[in-house]
């Protein structure tokens, strides 16, 4: 049933084609128009600004209401649901942010870029998916647009650290960071699932 | 007779509000009018029956089967409307029935067309520019287009149109007559109760006033009427809650009241509600 719940938030969020099209094609057209995202961590200025398009997507509308009141779903289906989608999100950013690096070339691009993004995104994602379960919604629409300006930041800053994208960490400690708190983070929302 | 839902000893502690050991059941293929005043807990037992708020104490069994364990299997054979919104309000109905239709194992794509048409929707309209009696039309034709075999309806006639009202109303007992489904009301509409309902239960600040058969309900009491001056102290200390005024008095009584030149009448469910909804002390 989580499956179900998943594939109708994944449809939810791309009810409208237009507004889709458009929060897919806009930061290929920033990439021409801004020289903050023209640089080696557009891959990961991709990824962050994907999941913001979708964080605002689910701030717009996408209530746990309906999704409890017209679904017969356990909360914990709706839960498990709406993790998957958000995490499923995630890995499409992180592919499409792959294939435009392989397209272009890798060492245009600083290295563990996509990986690291990934790593990180998914935290950020189980942060923003369980404020929504907790918080009400313009709260949690407040928390989230924070989360994702500071994790533009980083990576629009991120070059002028060196051609490494955050040298400081490794690649399996931010892909293992990102999957445990996104773990984590999901298993409390099951734990304490939000109530009507 | 095999019971739809059976509540025993539900209790709920809120801050402000308690909802305190509500007992009551419906037989299937009857229809459960759920009354009582603002916030006497109408919307928040229908909530712990659908398991959207965790109960403090008691059982709760719907088609025989607990309604934790059972959740998904209850919900599939349950249709619910509610009062408020609680749809994704970007979308058309179109889109928003395809989200829906999947998670249904009875869906029943032409009764559901059926509905669309006799409501004269058009699925193509997206829900945030619909009135309020078109979305409770939309969300009619939902809830009985997935073999439900028990409607809940949370306050569904409130805002609506007298035509529509009894439109819903008509249309309900036509669901009813064809097949042996139950329907559990909320309302504070009595009105509506007076023609449909077969049983009554009445909440009174988290209370069980009663939960009865209405035609039960009607041989209980009179509507007692007369003049100032026939209000003697005995008379008085039978009544409900005496509602008197220049020109006379007006209260609810049991059947044995007499009292030479007394108006008795059948009283309506309002009626019922208000004299002992004052007699608790409610509103006075």
């Amino acid at each position: 049933m989580a499956a179900k719940v998943m594939v109708k938030e994944l449809l939810l969020m791309a009810s409208d084609p237009k507004s889709t099209l458009l929060m897919l094609l806009m930061p290929f057209l920033f990439r021409f128009l801004l020289p903050g995202f023209n640089g080696p961590a557009f891959p990961a200025m991709l990824i962050a600004y994907l999941i913001l398009g979708v964080v605002s997507t689910r701030a717009d509308g996408m209530g746990i209401k309906p999704g409890l009141s017209q679904f017969p779903v356990r909360m914990r289906d709706h839960v498990l649901g709406v993790f998957l989608s958000q995490a499923a999100v995630v890995l499409l950013a992180a592919f499409l942010g792959w294939l435009y690096m392989l397209i272009l070339g890798p060492e245009q691009f600083m290295a563990g870029i996509v990986s690291k993004t990934l790593g990180l995104g998914l935290l950020l994602t189980g942060v923003m998916t369980a404020l929504g379960l907790w918080l009400r919604p313009q709260l949690s629409r407040a928390v989230n647009m924070v989360v994702v300006i500071l994790f533009l930041n980083l990576v629009i800053f991120a070059p002028a650290a060196g051609s490494v994208f955050l040298p400081r960490v490794s690649v399996p400690l931010t892909l293992g960071g990102g999957a445990l708190g996104f773990s984590l983070l999901l298993a409390l929302g099951l734990l304490y699932p939000p109530r009507l | 007779m095999e019971n739809i839902f059976d509540i025993q000893n539900l209790g709920k502690r809120f801050k402000s509000f308690q909802l305190q050991g509500l007992s009551f059941s419906l037989p299937r293929g009857y229809i459960m009018g759920l009354i009582g005043p603002n916030g006497s807990g109408k919307t928040t037992t229908l909530k712990l029956m659908m398991n959207l708020m965790h109960k403090d104490t008691g059982e709760i069994a719907v088609f025989g089967q607990d309604h934790v364990k059972f959740e998904r299997e209850i919900k599939q054979r349950v249709g619910i409307v509610y009062d408020e919104p609680v749809f994704y309000e970007q979308l058309s109905m179109r889109r928003m029935t395809g989200l829906i239709r999947p998670f249904y194992t009875r869906w029943n794509q032409a009764q559901y067309e059926g509905y669309l048409k006799r409501f004269d929707l058009d699925e193509t309209q997206k829900i945030k520019t619909l009135s309020k009696g078109m979305r409770a039309k939309y969300a009619l034709a939902l809830a009985l287009s997935h073999g439900a075999e028990l409607l809940i309806m949370d306050e569904p006639t409130s805002g609506l149109d007298p035509v529509f009202r009894r439109e819903m109303l008509d249309l309900l007992l036509e669901v009813m007559q064809r097949e042996e489904n139950s329907i559990l009301f909320s309302t504070h509409i009595t009105s509506d109760l007076d023609r449909v309902a077969d049983y009554i239960t009445f909440l009174d600040r988290g209370k069980l006033v009663f939960s009865q058969e209405k035609d039960s309900l009607y041989e209980q009491y009179r509507l007692v009427k007369g003049a100032p001056e026939q209000l003697t102290e005995s008379l008085r200390r039978e009544l409900l809650g005496v509602n008197v005024g220049e020109h006379g008095f007006e209260d609810l009584g049991g059947l044995d009241i007499r009292g030479e030149g007394l108006l008795m009448e059948k009283p309506t469910i309002e009626d019922i509600m208000f004299y002992l909804t004052r007699e608790n002390g409610h509103g006075r």
